[in-house]
């Protein structure tokens, strides 16, 4: 959106800011270190568990590859609440990886 | 006065580039119209009412003004945007989903109570269509409330294949004389106040039955016509809506119906054969499908609610003709919230 024209200038802005839709990944670990990996169901309708089913591959697939690894299910965030930046650095204390099941 | 018309000119072309607009023009929203908009409100312009998924934009009063503005509504529609904003921002209406699905649906907005009257909103002749300012301008407004706060723009955040028209705009109120109450005291809102509900809707399909005048042929002929593949319904089961009109309303009420007697015939005859839906809509979209779908025997005949209350019954339209509106759903829940006036 480009409000920034002198005609623009003069109006009320009806737009407000947004999360970027883009985000630069992690930086990631070189071990995972006994902490667990969380799964997180961020599919935008998660009355489907679509979300479910590909957290169940991911665990099956990444717990065949290390055994050793321990996994929990973590709710998402509800609503828009707090920035994601935010809730990733929250999480990333408390847990090795996320595996992020998104999309519609 | 040429002068003035130039500026509004400039202003409306202004709006374009911005990418404020959905393609029709609107009123540029000057400081003046602004304040105008939020009358009594003024001086809490910069107050948060809402913050919209998915783009998590926070709603000020002034921006839901300014967007009301654009629209073209009145200072008294302001309470109706207001509220409607709210609705959306609601968790249990699930905007994340609604506002960036690629499925065409859109925020349907009903408008009850005394507020509907006093803005002179249409809930008869072409309730739901064109030519009446407040249906017009305040779906409209949320609309761009949508776009510009929540930042559902189509190719952007908004993921939606083909939309409907209802993009522009998706507003209406019930038929003044309904035999039944409206939704909002179905709800629990007393008629003496006003409410809003947002529903995550599909383009109105447009049902005849003019044959036979009473409830069990005219619901037939509803429950035939929505017991399709193809529909979000058919799979999630979640909410559907009709809008029936003023004619098809009397036939059922006169014989002692209710909305819930409506909700029980539907859920018992709107039906598919389990069969027919494997391979079909959504099936197989993914693994994790709904059970019922593969443990169902294949003739099983599987309502597309998942109880009679995800029926919701609304009256509206002119005072001849037996249609009624189908307004098929996202497999979400509708949300009903106060208007503060």
């Amino acid at each position: 959106v480009r409000s920034g024209s002198p005609t623009t200038r003069r109006l009320v802005s009806p737009v407000a800011d947004t999360h970027a839709t883009w985000r630069v990944a992690a930086a990631r670990p070189p071990a995972l270190d006994g902490r667990p990996v969380a799964l997180v169901d961020a599919m935008q309708n998660p009355r489907g568990l679509w979300g479910q089913g590909i957290l169940d591959t991911a665990e099956q697939t990444l717990g065949t590859a290390c055994p050793s690894l321990k996994f929990e299910r973590v709710d998402r965030p509800v609503g828009s609440g707090a920035p994601a930046e935010i809730w990733a650095a929250s999480m990333a204390d408390r847990y090795a990886a996320l595996v992020i099941a998104a999309g519609d | 006065v040429r002068v003035e018309v130039e500026d509004t000119d400039t202003e409306i072309q202004a709006c374009y580039e911005a990418g404020w607009t959905d393609g029709l023009p609107v009123i540029p929203p000057t400081r003046s119209r602004v304040d105008a908009m939020l009358g009594r409100l003024v001086s809490e312009a910069a107050d948060v009412i809402a913050v919209l998924p998915p783009g998590g934009g926070e709603a000020t009063l002034e921006r839901v003004a300014a967007n009301a503005v654009m629209a073209g509504c009145l200072p008294s529609y302001f309470p109706v945007v207001v509220a409607a904003v709210r609705a959306v921002a609601d968790p249990e209406f699930n905007a994340e989903g609604l506002l960036t699905t690629v499925h065409s649906a859109s925020p349907l907005l009903l408008v009850n109570g005394p507020i509907s009257r006093a803005i002179g909103m249409n809930g008869e002749a072409g309730a739901l269509g064109a030519g009446n300012r407040a249906n017009a301008t305040i779906g409209r407004a949320l609309q761009l409330c949508c776009r510009n706060i929540a930042g559902a723009r189509p190719g952007e955040l908004d993921a939606t294949t083909l939309a409907h028209p209802g993009k522009y705009s998706y507003c209406f109120t019930e038929h003044p004389h309904s035999p039944w109450p409206e939704l909002a005291v179905d709800r629990g809102f007393r008629p003496e106040e006003s409410a809003v509900t947002v529903y995550g809707a599909d383009a109105p399909l447009c049902i005849v039955e003019m044959g036979r005048p009473d409830p069990e042929s005219v619901l037939t002929t509803i429950a035939a016509a929505v017991a399709i593949p193809g529909t979000y319904n058919a799979y999630f089961r979640g909410e559907l809506w009709l809008v029936l009109s003023p004619d098809h309303a009397e036939i059922i009420s006169s014989h002692g119906w209710s909305k819930a007697d409506i909700g029980r015939f539907m859920f018992e005859h709107a039906q598919l054969r389990a069969g027919f839906l494997r391979n079909r809509g959504l099936y197989g979209y993914h693994r994790n499908q709904p059970a019922w779908v593969d443990e169902a025997e294949p003739d099983e005949m599987i309502p597309i609610m998942d109880s009679p209350e995800r029926l919701v019954v609304t009256v509206s339209g002119g005072g001849f003709g037996g249609y009624t509106a189908v307004i098929f759903g996202l497999g979400g829940f509708s949300v009903t919230k106060r208007v503060d006036t």
